[in-house]
């Protein structure tokens, strides 16, 4: 009877140990203002323009959200680094979506929706070059 | 004493063989990978016009929420995509691993009454990032998705 007993309490605890090692259904990753700080390589590609052309950024994010001045700088294929202002925050709460605005040259980009991977070094996004012209873009924490 | 050389070098050579295989082997990836909630963003190049009479239409994007269950449909409830000028249209459709079990998927999806083809994906080895590219009546597709 112990014997069967102590085969029972075994089972059980190797269902348990397996039960532990099944993951749960993944739940919606959770990310903060805080994932977007430090240096960041961006790449927007525009296509509208005659001819479509790309621009290569460096942003230095603040706990803000704000890029830090002086050290965020833009260039696009003709190489002249162009100073960058922006801003960018969480669209709510602790998603992992992003929206805020760029401006480079006295032009505006705004970035109208942004995602961070779930590694939180890589985000992709779209938005518009003077509130109307689509324009996409990847960026990759340095 | 020359037989255990022998089998002691075959051993040897099988484990060097057999780590040499794992190391290219291609990643696996299930349609239960596929399986939740994914962030889709995806830009439209139209083609270019069959006469210069025609007008050129401009590449637009639009921003989509894709909720996925575990058999690969696009649950319509909580699918929608966004166009550049914030207008709202719910989705539905289907995606699939190509030949069940790579890390490459394909899929369509209903978006008002443009069917567009996900003709090819690439899932990431942390089933979490898909590059893809497609098409659509409208044009050719370029994409990408994140699973939030």
């Amino acid at each position: 009877m112990s014997r069967l007993n102590r085969l029972i309490r075994s089972a059980a605890t190797g269902a348990l140990a397996l039960a532990c090692l099944v993951p749960a259904a993944p739940a919606a990753a959770a990310c903060s203002q805080s994932d977007l700080v430090g240096t960041w390589q961006f790449f927007f590609t525009h296509h509208v323009a005659t001819p479509p052309f790309w621009m290569s950024c460096t942003f230095e994010i603040k706990p803000t959200g704000a890029f830090t001045a002086d050290r965020s700088t833009c260039a696009s294929r003709s190489n002249v680094s162009r100073k960058a202002f922006g801003v960018i925050q969480p669209t709510a709460g602790q998603s992992c979506t992003y929206k805020g605005y760029v401006v480079v040259g006295g032009i505006r980009f705004e970035l109208n929706h942004a995602t961070m991977r779930r590694t939180k070094d890589h985000l992709n996004g779209v938005g518009l070059l003077r509130g109307l012209s689509p324009t996409i873009y990847s960026a990759t924490k340095l | 004493m020359c037989r255990l050389f022998w089998s002691r070098l075959a051993v040897a050579l099988a484990f060097v063989l057999g780590a040499g295989q794992a190391g290219t082997a291609l990643a696996a990836c299930s349609k239960a990978d596929l399986a939740g909630l994914w962030q889709y963003y995806v830009i439209t190049y139209p083609p270019a016009p069959a006469s210069i009479f025609q007008p050129t239409r401009d590449p637009y994007w639009h921003s989509c929420t894709f909720a996925i269950k575990p058999d690969g449909t696009i649950n319509p409830q909580n699918s929608v995509c966004t166009d550049q000028a914030g207008q709202q249209t719910k989705v539905s459709g289907s995606v699939e691993n190509i030949g069940g079990s790579t890390c490459i998927i394909h899929g369509t999806y209903q978006l008002g009454s443009l069917r567009v083809s996900l003709t090819r994906g690439a899932l990431s080895r942390g089933k979490d990032h898909i590059d893809g590219a497609g098409s659509s009546p409208a044009g050719s597709i370029v994409f990408n998705a994140t699973k939030l």
